[in-house]
Formats: C-alpha cells, structure tokens, sequence
C-alpha cells in the first residue's frame, strides 16, 4: 500500500475509526507475529501478537505519526514480548550487566555470513539465531527484524546504547561460529 | 592510517556510527580494499539476517472477514455469547423432543444411560470384590503416584513454560494442604471390624475391612470400605461407604453416599440418601428427613422419605410416604398402597401401561406420566432429522468458535496407514485414562473433602475432568470433520485459514455416517479415537518455546 493511503488510514484509526484499525491489523498482524514468534515461540506469539494490537488500539489516541507506524507498533510488541519474557522469568533481569564483560574466545574467526539461498541453508540460519541466548538474539531480531535502531533497542530492553551495539556485535558473531560448527560455509 | 576492528565497521554499516567516526571510516575504506571488501561482506551479512528473520510461520489467526484482534475480554464475551447461543439452540432442541432432556441429549451420547450405569456399577464391584482387601491401599499407593505424576507433568510445564516461583509455591503449599489432614483421623483396619455398643469414637472414622459393624457411636463421618457394612448404632455425620452390602437400622445424623451393590435402609437419616446402587431398599421402619436419590436398578420405598424421592432406576416400587414430589424416570414405577405422595408425581416412562398406581395409593398434588419416545422408528420420524440438523449446526458453530480459539488445529490432518493406527492408539488412551484419572481422583478427593468438610469443592476437580473429557469427545468430531472436509477439497496446510466450508461438509458426512443404524455407534466410537488422537498429537506435536 503506498504510503498516502496508509498514512489516511492511520489516520482514521486515531480517530477511533474501527475498520481503519482492522485495516492496520490486516497489514501489520504478519510483522508483529513475527516479532513475537521470535521472542516467545510459535505458541506463545499468537496470544502476544493479539495483546500487542489490544495495546496498539488503546494507544492509538497518542501516536505521534513522527514515527513510521510499523516502528511504532513494532515497538509496542517489542516491549510486550520483554514484559512475557521477564515474566517469564523467576529473576526479573534479562540482561546481566556482568556478562558484557565475558571474554571472546581466542583463535580463527569464522568471517560474515555470505549469501545463502537454499531453503536448506536459511532453515539453518534461523535455528541458529533461535538457539543464541536470549540477550544476543533479542538484540539481533530487534535491529534486523524490527530494524529499531540501537537508541530504541536500547530503550527497549533497558540497556546502554554502547551495550546493545556490543551485543549485536557478538551475536552476530555466535551466529557465524554456531553455523560454522555445524557445517562449513563460505 | 591502520585499520578499524570490526566492531567499528559492525555499528558503522548499522549505520550507527557517529559523524565523524563515519567520515574516519569512509577514509579508509577509499584506500583498503582488504576493510571494503569486509564491510560489503558486513552488509551482505545483515541483509542475510534481515531476510532469513522474515521467515516466520505464517499467523494463523482470522484471516477471512473482518479482522479485530482478540483479548482475553472478547474470548470471555464470545464464550459467554457462543454459551448463550447454544444454550437456546440446546433449548430448541428441548422443545423439539417434547421438553424430554435425556433424549434430546442423546446425539451427544450414542451409549444409553442405562448401559452406562451398568457399565460403572460393574467396574465399581469388581473393584469391591476383586480388590476389597486391598483397595484402602491402593488407594493410598494410587494418590502417591496420581501426586507424583501431577508434580511431575507440573514440573515438565514450568520447564517448558517458565512460569514464576509463585506457582511453583503455591502448588507446594496446596499439596502440604492436602496432605496434611491425613492425620487428624482414626483409621482402622482388618477383617473383621466392629464398633462395640458401649464405645464411642470421637472422630472420623476411615475403615477398610471385609465387614464393618457399628454398634456404638461415631461423632464424626465414616468412610468405609468393605463387603459389608452395617450401621446399628449412630453416626454423628456423614456416611460414606463403598461396599457389597450397606445395611442401616441405626441413625445416620448426617447423610448417606452409598456406592454399593444393595442398600438397604430401615433406621433413620438425618440429611439425605444418596444411593448409586444396584438394589436400595427402605424398609417400612426407615425415616429418611431429606431427600432420597436412587440411581438404581431396583428401588423399593416402604418407609418414609420427608422431602422428595428421585428415582433414576429400571423398576421403582413405593409403598411409604413421600413429604414431597416423586421423580422418576424410570422403566417401570408401582405406587403400591398405601403409598402417600404430598407433593406431584413426574414419571418418565416408555409405556403408560408401565406406571401402576393402587387405588389406595395417593398423590396430592399432580400426576404427571410422560412417555420417552419409541426408539425403534427414529428414522421415519421427521424430528429426527430436525435433531440431527439442528445438532449439526450447534457442532459447527462450536467448532468454528474452538478453531478460533486455538487456531493451531487448523491444519489437523487425517494421518495415513500406520500413523493412524497409531493416532488412534493414542486417541484410545485419551478416551480412558481421564475418566479412570477422574473416578480414582474422586475418591481421593472425596476422602479429603471428608476430613476438610468441603465434600463439595473437593469433587470439583474430578467433576472438572469429567467434563472437560466429554467436551473432548464432543470437539473430536471437529477435528476429524476438518480434516475430512480438507481431504475432500485438498486443501494444502497453507489455506488452513480458511476453515467453514471444510469443516460443514466434513461433519455433514461425519453426521450422516454416525447416523446409520449398528454401523453408525463403531463409526461413532473410531471418530471418537482418531479425533481425540489427532487432537493430542497436535497440541503435543506443537513447537514450544525454548
């Protein structure tokens, strides 16, 4: 949809217009549960990507359409899928400051990633960022998935911006060592 | 100028990097072909990322008609509507049948209730009669593992789902709570047990023993199982007894829950009889305050019973005085003089010939004898297909409301050769082991409830159980309708979404098949085993998160 006609439907959406927020939900509901199933798993990503647009739809008043609207309701799935994390959790912390500090292994690093095209291949690429721990994969789907810039993702995940740039850094570069462990790639 | 680490090129093509330092790396990079060719890999990398991270299973919510996302408000506004309307549809049906409740339910339950009756008393005392010297422990070493396995599922849950401490001590606490009262009870065992006349027992009472004699007092419940079970002295509270034989001719202060082949009553209760039995019988002495319920092949009321007599039974015969109304629905009812009913009598019957009333018998109030219909011309009749359509519509519309609700069985499929035989397998398990689980729960529970006095909350669980099975069975139609339909019109797994029209055509062909005569109640079971194997395997089969 080009983007007058979204901005018109936005628009009628904050207005309390309830086909126009159908008419969001119907374009946005692929992205947020994507988000979703990469932070919570298949199951849980369709009870999450519902309460994102139960969040979104009472939010709608007060979106400042500054912000591109798929950033936006990114942002608000981001933040919900943190809280089911946390909660989730018996140690309300996702992120442990100290673990920054862990030191790389020495010894030949596996380069980037270069273009995969097989099925085969990007079906290993994925299960490779799901197994990644959750404080390098959060980072990683926030910036490639969300594509929230370092300053939103750290907002997000209540982190330094320096940190999440490191994160990302080292994510990436787990997710070259955990492929190159399962099979040599160019 | 020497080269940048990586992670500067890492947030510079994030575009991250700040100004300056871009305009530093854009330097270099115009004179190291080693650092450019990094930085196009670099890029090459996440745009790599971004794209396999597009790759998500595709939402299986909604995405025909209009589109409103779903919150746990709306699930409870739906469930509560989709409750409402199958209730008047349910009602529909009521009327349709000539307000005869049983039958109008009896697409939901292909066996009679007559069988099933017969089915339970006969597990019940080949539990009594097999298993009575044994069964007090069994029923302790059965809650050990029923506890265990439960703690264990527990576990297996929070691992998979990571729920907070907070359940994990709450469920510790509950089971504390449960175990505990275990102690404040007298328990006696052996083959022979008696309450001699002079004694009394100030307590709850648990006996297992091949025969218990009361004689003396006991203030506080019985629990009792064994063969025979004869209360001639009082019972401060409730008497709860699983037994061959139950004889009261003292008093029970409290009431009576008789699981038993004959009961037999000539004393008198406070509260009510409840009687599961093959035989119950109140002797002309017997004085029963409150109500007496009978699910019985053979009731006979001599005495007096103060409120109202429900019979569920083959053959019912009064003789005493009934303080109130008489409900029966039964096979055959005899009012015997000088049989005297306050309030009306309600009978259900199949003939009119089948309830006798003497003329020396009366009944105050009215006389109501309704007649089941005949089964044998239920294909002649047009209400029968009215039922049929009209339970059809109930099914689907329920269905629709259940793959919404979990829109993951969606894409159930009919599994072909050896994975069918093996969904059924399974399907077979789920079909036995909840109400197993449930009866086994219950008298678990029912002890507990005993010692806690909260008889009523403790049953809730197993009642729980018990209902959730029989939705099950009832949704297993869905399921197997579903993929029926989708086979038919070879849907791939991708169109899942799209669920009404398979989901009508496989259930019409499921209705009709179940409908045929002798065939129909196999055909009805198979739909039952594979269903609830698909249902299982799915829920089971579904990735969960790590």
């Amino acid at each position: 949809m080009e983007g007058g006609t979204l901005d018109a439907v936005v628009k009628r959406a904050c207005a309390g217009d309830d086909d126009a927020f159908a008419e969001l939900y119907r374009q946005f509901r692929r992205r947020v549960f994507g988000l979703c199933q990469h932070f919570l798993g298949f199951v849980a990503a369709e009870d999450a990507s519902s309460e994102v647009f139960l969040r979104a739809k009472r939010a709608m008043s007060s979106y400042d359409s500054a912000l591109p609207f798929q950033r936006w309701v990114l942002s608000i799935a981001a933040h919900h899928c943190v809280d089911q994390l946390r909660r989730r959790r018996v140690e309300q912390r996702l992120f442990d400051p100290g673990a920054v500090e862990d030191a790389e292994p020495a010894g030949a690093e596996p380069s980037p990633l270069g273009a995969l095209l097989t099925a085969e291949e990007r079906g290993a690429v994925r299960a490779a960022v799901e197994s990644l721990p959750e404080r390098l994969r959060l980072p990683l789907v926030l910036r490639y998935y969300s594509e929230l810039s370092y300053e939103q993702i750290a907002a997000t995940l209540g982190l330094k911006r320096n940190h999440v740039a490191t994160l990302i850094f080292r994510g990436k570069k787990e997710l070259r060592r955990a492929l190159a462990r399962k099979e040599p790639v160019q | 100028m020497s080269c940048f680490p990586e992670f500067t090129y890492s947030v510079f093509v994030d575009g991250e990097a700040t100004a300056e330092e871009a305009r530093q790396v854009e330097a270099h990079l115009d004179v190291c072909p080693a650092c450019r060719s990094l930085v196009e890999s670099l890029r090459a990398e996440n745009r790599l990322l971004g794209d396999v991270l597009q790759d998500v299973e595709e939402a299986p919510a909604a995405a025909a008609g209009p589109v409103t996302p779903i919150g746990p408000r709306d699930v409870l506004w739906t469930g509560l509507a989709v409750l409402g309307t199958a209730a008047a549809l349910q009602a529909a049906l009521d009327w349709l049948s000539g307000a005869q409740l049983p039958s109008a339910l009896s697409w939901l339950n292909p066996f009679s209730v007559t069988v099933q009756w017969n089915l339970f008393f006969t597990s019940l005392f080949y539990f009594i009669q097999e298993g009575a010297a044994m069964l007090l422990s069994n029923v302790v070493t059965v809650s050990a593992m029923v506890f265990t396995l439960l703690f264990g599922l527990g576990g297996l849950y929070l691992l998979r789902r990571r729920l907070s401490a907070v359940t994990v001590l709450a469920a510790l606490t509950l089971a504390l709570g449960l175990a505990l009262p275990a102690s404040a009870l007298e328990t006696r065992k052996g083959g022979n047990v008696t309450v001699a006349g002079d004694e009394t027992i100030d307590d709850t009472l648990l006996v297992h023993a091949d025969t218990l004699r009361i004689d003396g007092t006991v203030t506080g419940n019985v629990i009792a199982f064994g063969h025979r079970i004869e209360v001639n002295g009082t019972v401060g509270g409730d008497l709860i007894c699983f037994a061959g034989t139950t004889l009261v001719t003292g008093t029970v202060q409290g009431n009576i829950f008789a699981f038993a082949e004959s009961v037999e009553v000539r004393g008198r209760v406070e509260r009510s009889l409840h009687a599961f039995a093959s035989m119950t019988r109140l002797e002309p002495s017997a004085d029963i305050r409150g109500d007496m319920v009978a699910f019985t092949s053979h009731a006979t009321a001599e005495g007096t019973v103060g409120r109202d007599l429900y019979a569920f039974a083959g053959l019912v015969d009064v003789r005493g005085d009934i303080g109130r109304n008489v409900v029966a629905r039964v096979g055959r009812l005899n009012l015997l003089a000088p049989a005297k009913v306050s309030g009306n009598l309600t009978a259900r019957v199949k003939k009119e010939k089948n309830v006798q009333i003497d003329p020396g018998a009366t009944v105050a109030g009215k006389t109501d004898i309704r007649l089941a219909p005949a089964e044998a011309s239920q294909y002649l009749r047009p209400r029968f297909y009215l039922e049929k359509v009209l339970g059809l519509a109930v099914i689907f519309l329920l269905g629709l409301f259940l793959l919404w609700l979990f829109p993951a069985f969606r894409s159930a499929r009919v599994p072909g050769g050896v994975e069918l035989v093996k969904t059924a397998g399974v399907g077979f398990l789920a079909l036995v082991a909840p109400p197993v689980a449930a009866l086994l729960l219950f008298i678990i529970m029912i002890g507990i409830g005993v010692l806690t006095g909260a008889v009523l909350i403790a049953t809730l669980i197993p009642l729980l159980i018990t209902v959730l099975w029989l939705l099950t069975l009832y949704f297993s139609k869905v399921l197997v309708g579903l993929a029926i339909g989708q086979a038919i019109a070879k849907a791939p797994a991708e169109q899942a979404a799209r669920v009404a029209m398979p989901l009508l055509v496989g259930l019409v062909i499921i209705y009709i098949l179940i409908s045929l005569p002798i065939v129909g109640h196999v055909l009805n079971f198979l739909v039952w085993l594979v269903g609830l194997g698909i249902g299982v395997l799915h829920a089971w089969r579904r990735p969960q998160p790590a």
